[in-house]
């Protein structure tokens, strides 16, 4: 219930954009106007769901639109998920499978984890959800004095070093959070009643739900204050297919 | 004729950002220390280290 209350405000704003323009250029021109909206939307929100956003688009070019994409690792530019019952074991999927995944903010044990994240449906379904959880909540429970003191450490080297970092810290215009409770391991003692906390906080909250159920449905997350998840895939859902794509800053 | 470098990312050892973080973590480590023991004085100079470590980082890792 809470969920339809929460992405309905994009819903209202963006749900009717269908653009079929035959000009490239023209199609940019018209993106950059909405990309304006979908900015303002994210910096208020931390999300923007945007239904059906140009679906005969390319990926690349919708994320063009929005923002400056970036490639994390070599032919990782667009990444295509897609539910797996087994995977190698330093995956979500490898662990969890068809499971429900934990909340997570992505690539969080890395020093600089991307800024933003676009979700891009391809084949969907409204029953498997991505959850989202607002990290302002987060902080108000744990409090930024803890969670900016809470040291933690990736779970395994990073080309041949332990980086040592920190849940939250701070940045020209906010903060940056991070959680991962696989991927991240407490590594000080304020580090371990962070963890604890944001377990204790993660339990009892209660998340947004958003289906990406059609072809060109588009959600883009702050990574630096949203923390995501999905829900299980049920039996018949294996098909599912998303693409991600990493942003570094919106125009 | 003059060879221009490209400088690659700089280790993450040599972040301030991680050195800062190390030195934040002796110092919660002291924390749970008595001031008479040598740990305390052991940890209280590799944090002090670390921070100063961290401050030259910060300019530039060359100083390092």
């Amino acid at each position: 219930m809470q969920a339809s209350q929460n992405f309905s405000k994009t819903d209202v704003q963006f749900s009717n954009v269908r653009m079929h323009y035959e000009s490239s250029q023209f199609y940019r021109l018209k993106v950059r106007g909405m990309a304006l909206s979908i900015k303002d939307e994210v910096a208020r929100h931390g999300y923007a769901f945007v239904q059906e956003h140009c679906p005969d688009m390319d990926a690349f070019t919708v994320a063009s639109a929005l923002g400056q994409p970036l490639t994390p690792w070599e032919g990782g530019l667009i990444q295509e998920l897609v539910p797996r019952a087994s995977a190698t074991p330093n995956t979500y999927s490898g662990i969890f499978g068809l499971e429900r995944f934990p909340f997570h903010t992505d690539l969080a044990h890395w020093l600089l984890p991307p800024r933003y994240l676009l979700l891009r449906c391809v084949r969907g379904f409204a029953d498997v959800l991505t959850l989202l959880l607002d990290g302002h909540d987060l902080v108000e429970s744990v409090t930024l004095d803890i969670l900016m003191r809470a040291i933690v450490k990736p779970r395994r080297p990073r080309n041949g070093a332990i980086t040592l970092l920190r849940l939250c810290e701070s940045t020209d215009d906010g903060y940056r959070l991070r959680w991962d409770e696989i991927f991240l391991k407490p590594a000080s003692k304020v580090g371990n009643i962070a963890d604890q906390r944001v377990r204790e906080h993660l339990i009892d909250s209660e998340p947004m739900s958003i289906g990406l159920a059609r072809p060109g449905d588009m959600l883009l997350i702050d990574n630096w204050r949203m923390l995501h998840a999905r829900s299980v895939i049920p039996a018949g859902r294996e098909d599912r297919r998303i693409e991600r794509i990493y942003l570094e800053g919106l125009h | 004729m003059k060879k221009m470098v490209t400088p690659g990312a700089t280790p993450a050892f040599w972040n301030p950002e991680s050195l800062y973080n190390k030195a934040v973590r002796y110092i919660q480590h002291i924390s749970a220390l008595d001031s008479d023991d040598w740990e305390y004085a052991l940890w209280s100079s590799l944090a002090l280290e670390f921070l100063a470590r961290a401050a030259l980082a910060n300019v530039s890792p060359a100083l390092l």
